[in-house]
């Protein structure tokens, strides 16, 4: 009873839009008052923001957040979707291919789905409109492309999951890569069938050539993308062999990235201060989120939750994998109406504890956890990479979300690949050093 | 509070937002800085820099996310759940986000009084934390009363916000829109 009355306050202090990190620890704090001693509630107060901040792991946040936006002032991102759009601009749909492609270069540069598509939607999608790409389809591509940053490393949803479930960050980042790869495949094969099943919704490859050497073409490389490259190679590899923890690796990234943008000249001081503001906005946000998700979770294990989910589950006879099932879907239907970071924060404590105590991978959740994230980023109503390229580029919502179903089938297969493959995920970590 | 009056206090208290993020940005570059100097040294030539863990755990990155806070929520650095309260009437919805905020206030100042006789139970006792170097723990917790005050203040001063700021009229947003192209 009183763990319903908890979850329920909760669920009306964020319904009645009290931002998510102070509902959680109002409810957390209201909720521990009904069943223990004030002193006890008082004692767990007093440390949580000290242990929460205090802690190294914590720091794998601000500095790949500092890595992704030093690059993306430096405008390389936009100089990597161009190279992108060279690759493949001899196939029909070249373009936006190139921005799956991009999107996962970009991602292994930044863990943020959002500074991606802001990104991608600014430098292709005047060309796209130019050469007349279906004004739905391209916020389409662009915002699928932009989910890629928060599966391939380093991605911040993998961090939050790594400190809350303290399983090894280092190597839910590697589990990533394999799956990352998958869907960028995916859907740039989604991308083939949209554009076999309806060619008007993309321009004659001879058309689009021409288009661009008569000069109707607004990409423009302004410099070298391989430096940027080399980064995430360096970066991916140090991770992989272990020379380095993520922690270290981020604050080397940022630097190198810092270093390169300012040897290239292609960051200001103003360029510096944004990248550095935005790092310290975001960074604020996600930390008010894990003490404030902390404070909840103290109530939780107050209140014996999970042992007695774990309990009905068994004695109810329903298999593991039907559990499995139920839990992905949750997370889906989640995902539709709430933030990505959200919902991890306040779901994983019990469910992460509900799937490994029935003998589930750890790490092999957080990737599906993740997948299924990705699917809320672009489904109705939130859909936030959506919203925020039809804000951008000034093409409704709605028409983008029409685009959206084949990729949306894409993902739901890949989910069902990547829970009936578990290697798909596991592989990569089991070779680790 | 009537709106002229909260300017003027959002105004002044702007200031002392911008001097703890000035002072969080450099605390994020040094902390850059420092443990990417560690780590290549550490890897390279075997010389790590003894100090850079602890001094990076239980000072700068405190303290670079403390003084974050206040700033960081005033520049949107929040997620919050839309859905029910665009669909109320302003008259119920302006009133719920008030109070709303005003419990936020209340919990953070909390966490910060909290953490305050930590640090003040810390420096009246001369606790450290012992290695090669003993460090002192007040001066870790030190930033959490000072993070959480900025961000209760912060808080408080949003709950007298002007209703149209608290919550932008659609045709508010689509003039702000207009003027900004």
């Amino acid at each position: 009873m009183t763990t319903l009355a908890g979850i329920g306050l909760l669920i009306v202090l964020i319904v009645l839009g009290m931002p998510i990190g102070y509902a959680l620890g109002v409810a957390g704090v209201m909720s521990l008052l009904m069943i223990a001693d004030p002193v006890v509630v008082a004692g767990l107060m007093r440390g949580v923001v000290h242990h929460t901040t205090a802690n190294f792991v914590i720091l794998t946040i601000p500095m790949f957040i500092l890595m992704s936006e030093f690059l993306s002032a430096g405008g390389v991102a936009q100089d990597l979707m161009i190279a992108c759009d060279r690759l493949m601009r001899r196939i029909r749909g070249g373009l936006a291919m190139a921005c799956v492609l991009a999107g996962a270069v970009l991602a292994a540069a930044s863990g943020s789905s959002t500074a991606s598509v802001a990104t991608m939607i600014r430098s292709a999608f005047p060309t796209m409109k130019k050469l007349g790409y279906d004004p739905g389809f391209s916020i389409a591509t662009i915002s699928m492309a932009g989910t890629l940053a928060i599966m391939i490393p380093p991605s911040i949803a993998l961090v939050i999951y790594g400190i809350i479930t303290e399983e090894s960050i280092g190597r839910l980042f590697i589990a990533g890569i394999v799956p990352g790869i998958l869907t960028a495949i995916g859907y740039i094969l989604t991308i083939l069938y949209c554009v076999w099943r309806n060619p008007s919704l993309v321009p004659q490859v001879s058309d689009e050539l021409a288009a661009q050497k008569q000069g109707d073409n607004s990409l423009e490389q302004k410099g070298r993308v391989w430096p940027v490259l080399v980064l995430i190679v360096l970066v991916l590899g140090c991770l992989y062999t272990g020379v380095a923890t993520p922690s270290e690796l981020g604050a080397l990234g940022a630097a190198a990235a810092l270093l390169m943008s300012l040897m290239m000249r292609r960051i200001s001081f103003k360029g510096i201060v944004t990248a550095v503001g935005n790092t310290a906005r975001t960074t604020a946000m996600i930390v008010t989120i894990i003490f404030g998700a902390i404070l909840f979770g103290y109530f939780m294990t107050y209140s014996q939750v999970t042992p007695s989910i774990l309990k009905w589950i068994s004695e109810s006879g329903m298999p593991p994998l039907a559990v499995l099932a139920m839990i992905l879907a949750f997370y889906i239907l989640l995902g539709m109406v709430m933030d990505q970071f959200a919902i991890i924060v306040l779901t994983v404590p019990i469910t992460y504890a509900v799937i490994t105590g029935l003998g589930f991978d750890g790490i092999w959740f957080g990737i599906l956890i993740v997948k299924t994230a990705e699917v809320g980023l672009v489904t109705p109503p939130v859909g936030l990479n959506v919203f925020i390229a039809s804000s951008t580029s000034g093409v409704p919502a709605g028409a983008g979300f029409r685009q959206i179903a084949p990729f949306v089938v894409t993902e739901i297969i890949l989910i069902v690949l990547l829970v009936a493959f578990p290697q798909i995920s596991l592989l990569l970590p089991a070779l680790m050093k | 509070m009537n709106n002229g009056f909260y300017h003027r206090v959002d105004r002044l208290y702007r200031k002392v937002e911008l001097a703890a993020i000035v002072l969080a940005g450099l605390v994020i570059l040094a902390v850059m800085a420092l443990v990417s100097t560690d780590a290549v040294l550490r890897r390279g030539l075997d010389y790590p820099l003894t100090f850079q863990l602890p001094l990076s755990e239980n000072y700068l990155l405190v303290a670079l996310t403390m003084l974050s806070l206040a700033w960081g929520y005033r520049r949107g650095g929040t997620i919050r759940v839309h859905i029910l309260i665009d669909a109320l009437p302003r008259t119920v919805s302006v009133p719920i986000l008030r109070i709303g905020l005003g419990i936020s206030s209340i919990y953070i100042l909390a966490l910060g009084v909290l953490a305050y006789s930590t640090f003040h139970e810390a420096l009246v006792n001369n606790e450290v934390q012992m290695g090669v170097i003993d460090w002192p723990v007040a001066w870790s917790w030190f930033w959490i009363p000072v993070g959480c005050g900025l961000l209760a203040v912060r808080l408080a001063i949003e709950v007298f916000k002007p209703e149209d700021e608290l919550l932008p009229r659609d045709e508010d947003v689509t003039d702000k829109e207009i003027t900004a192209e």
